[in-house]
């Protein structure tokens, strides 16, 4: 195996995690949680959270074990040749089907706020070969435009929250846990917020070119527990501004509570439209992420040479992809199918493979 | 040798082309329109249709829409009766359908994000309902939800064509008659997305502000009573401020008491710092709901010839206080007469006691539930000037 050239400090690597984690999710979440919760939405959305940080440990701890090869090379000798395939074609169709989706969650946004009108291929068009372009670069250059992006969606999007406190109705967060309004039948729908929290399988792919691989874990653990607070506290007001029956109405919350912000004293009269130029970065990023994920695990599954002629080659199939997602019902229901591969990554396969390596003891560390 | 520079050039010219898409994405338009393409609805009005023999389910859909050279001061000759701005008006059934019929009138794409103002008649109101008009807005993302509603008293498309009486947009004078800042207390202030909650929330019913047309120009005061989306009756002036005492609404407000000492004479208060603390209490096996209410007050004028005096302190602050709780009480007879729930007495047993809320029948028994007013005035005085 050739070395790689470790360029990566564990902050980049946390913000990775946030990076690809933090995207398009996030803005129908709330809607998500009250429609299975109700007013304790938000609490479902913590334990979720805290159940995938215990996957996200396990992720670490796995890929600290092979600190020079990636999932895609050691799963086939933990799994056998053709378990360890199949894992690895379901690990690489669900980091693949993340970005159109992406696409298509941005080409809604701009088509509701910015630019109505704006057809698929002028807006997810360019925004796929921004994609393109940035996967096929090095991991340190994606890992320094993710670092930028994601912390500027992160400040707007936290101002935003904070701002909107100013209608917050603590009683909007009660009865607690009342077994009329929670509705199992919507299971479905708890299988898809977990689109929004399994971002750690990404550490499986950056591992080889992190500077000191034994800071993969709390890397990796720390991302996702920023991950689940940004997401509970988020949830949590808009629970507590809108109440959970006008949340289950509004399918892009975020940009509902950003629109309910009055402050009339500054300039930014808008802040929707401030969410949402910013949020494109969040949406670039976990994009970015996936492309590099799926280029890079396709190269070395195929022993390629560059994983960017990967990406480049998956353009058409991207663009193909999101135009088939042709409204928000679509995307979504995908979105489910998607969190569901990542479930069954998360739940079966890495425990599993955790466990075949501790077994095998045949890592590195 | 000559390998490295073609790959060099390659990149270059990559780097161009990408820098190219890139040049012309980054303004961020499409199909772009010119601001003079466009007409900014300011305000949107609902009234029943006028001709005779109308459908019952149509409604006249109002809009106004302000003429940019006049609102400058420049004159020309734009419509409007010399007004900055014009109404147009269509009867129809759909709000979408009459926004069609409208754009055939008019050479510009009527534009809906700068909206301040839905106004509706209140008998369409009672017979069509608000929260059914309302329908479109909530689907259209460009309509703010700050923009402000309000049920008129009256056509509302008249309110609609109302010149403000100092100098502001006709849309802009209505708008800060609906909000805070005139300090009465008497208003209702709300605002679209507030609307959406409280009509969303369980054991909740919404107020809207009310507004009428005076001789010459707007008047507010008072609320809309909005059941299941529908108009069911007006709060008059201080039983909105009741309403928004104990929904703390932070106001501030003026009273007039009777003098403690000479009670044919009158004192006027100004109060502030409301606040009004729910409590739900176990009574001889009856919940009941405990109203605590506190605030502030200091004497801003007096008909006698006597001020501010220390020995009518506590007679004073009694008087008060029973001036509030009597507004409070009435506020709360009147919704439980109208059987709608605008105090959220539901929305904190829902929360509160869910199991409690579960076994009733909230519609037939917020009439009777028992509600309970206790109200603390404190004499908070910053006196400038004794005697008269």
């Amino acid at each position: 195996m050739k070395q790689e050239k470790r360029s990566l400090d564990a902050r980049q690597v946390t913000l990775v995690v946030l990076g690809f984690g933090i995207g398009g999710g996030i803005l129908t979440l709330p809607s998500l949680a009250a429609k299975v919760f109700g007013a304790s939405g938000w609490l479902i959305v913590l334990v979720l959270g805290l159940f995938y940080t215990g996957g996200a440990w396990i992720a670490g701890r796995l890929a600290e074990r092979f600190p020079e090869e990636t999932i895609i090379e050691y799963s086939p000798r933990l799994l056998g040749k053709y378990l360890g395939l199949l894992f690895n074609l379901i690990f690489i169709t669900s980091f693949l089907l993340v970005i159109p989706i992406e696409i298509r969650i941005l080409q809604e946004l701009v088509n509701i706020s910015l630019l109505p009108d704006a057809p698929i291929w002028f807006v997810s068009g360019s925004f796929l070969l921004a994609i393109a372009y940035g996967a096929s670069r090095q991991i340190d250059q994606i890992a320094q435009v993710n670092e930028l992006l994601i912390e500027i969606a992160i400040i707007v999007g936290l101002f935003v929250v904070l701002l909107a406190m100013q209608h917050f109705e603590p009683l909007h967060l009660l009865p607690f846990f009342s077994k009329d309004l929670i509705h199992p039948d919507k299971v479905n729908e708890l299988v898809g917020m977990a689109f929004s929290f399994a971002s750690f399988p990404v550490i499986s792919m950056v591992v080889p070119y992190l500077r000191n691989p034994r800071q993969t874990t709390p890397a990796v653990v720390k991302g996702n527990i920023f991950i689940t607070l940004v997401y509970t506290i988020f949830t949590l007001i808009v629970l507590g501004v809108f109440g959970y029956q006008e949340t289950t109405k509004l399918s892009w919350v975020a940009l509902e509570l950003a629109k309910s912000i009055n402050i009339e004293a500054v300039i930014l009269e808008r802040l929707d439209l401030v969410l949402i130029v910013s949020w494109i970065s969040a949406l670039y990023t976990t994009a970015l992420l996936a492309g590099f994920v799926v280029s890079a695990s396709v190269k070395r599954m195929f022993k390629l040479k560059k994983h960017a002629y990967v990406i480049w080659a998956l353009v058409p199939l991207v663009y193909y992809l999101s135009t088939i997602f042709t409204n928000y019902f679509v995307w979504t229901r995908w979105s489910v199918y998607v969190a569901a591969l990542f479930v069954v990554i998360s739940v079966f396969f890495y425990p599993l493979l955790y466990l075949l390596s501790l077994r095998k003891g045949n890592g590195h560390a | 040798m000559r390998r490295p520079v073609k790959r060099s050039q390659k990149k270059k010219r990559f780097f161009l082309l990408m820098l190219a898409v890139l040049l012309l994405t980054a303004p961020g338009c499409w199909r772009g329109r010119e601001l003079n393409a466009r007409s900014f609805v300011t305000a949107v009005a609902f009234d029943l249709p006028t001709e005779e023999g109308a459908d019952p389910d149509e409604f006249l859909l109002s809009i106004q829409v302000p003429i940019p050279a006049k609102m400058a001061g420049e004159g020309g000759d734009q419509g409007g009766d010399g007004k900055p701005f014009v109404v147009y008006g269509t009867t129809t059934k759909m709000v979408t359908t009459g926004i069609r019929q409208l754009q055939r009138q008019l050479d510009r794409e009527l534009f809906f994000g700068h909206t301040h103002l839905i106004l509706f008649n209140v008998e369409v109101a009672k017979a069509i309902g608000v929260d059914r008009l309302l329908d479109y807005f909530k689907r259209d993302y460009r309509v703010q939800r700050r923009a402000r509603i309000a049920v008129i008293d009256g056509e509302a498309r008249e309110i609609l064509k109302l010149e403000p009486p100092i100098s502001q947009t006709p849309a802009a004078y209505i708008e800060n008659l609906l909000s805070g800042q005139s300090a009465s207390g008497i208003n209702y202030i709300s605002d679209f997305g507030r609307f959406l909650v409280e009509q969303g929330d369980v054991g909740f019913d919404p107020v809207l502000p009310r507004v009428s047309k005076g001789k010459e120009t707007a008047l507010t005061g008072g609320g809309a009573v909005i059941k299941n989306g529908k108009f069911v009756g007006w709060l008059e002036n201080n039983e909105t401020r009741a309403l928004n005492i104990l929904l703390n609404q932070k106001i501030v407000s003026i009273y007039e008491v009777k003098c403690p000492l000479h009670p044919q004479e009158e004192i006027v208060v100004r109060t502030t710092g409301f606040g009004s603390r729910y409590r739900l209490n176990n009574q001889n096996g009856r919940t009941v709901m405990q109203i605590r209410v506190g605030g502030q007050f200091e004497t801003v004028e007096f008909t006698d010839q006597h001020g501010p005096l220390a020995t009518i302190q506590d007679d004073l602050e009694k008087t008060v206080s029973a001036a509030v709780r009597a507004e409070i009480e009435q506020v709360i007879q009147k919704a439980q007469e109208l059987g709608a729930d605008i105090l959220g007495v539901g929305r904190r047993l829902q929360a509160l006691k869910h199991d409690l809320w579960q076994a009733m029948d909230w519609e037939r028994e917020f009439p009777a539930f028992p509600i309970e007013v206790e109200v603390d005035m404190e004499w908070t005085m910053t006196v400038r000037r004794f005697g008269g």
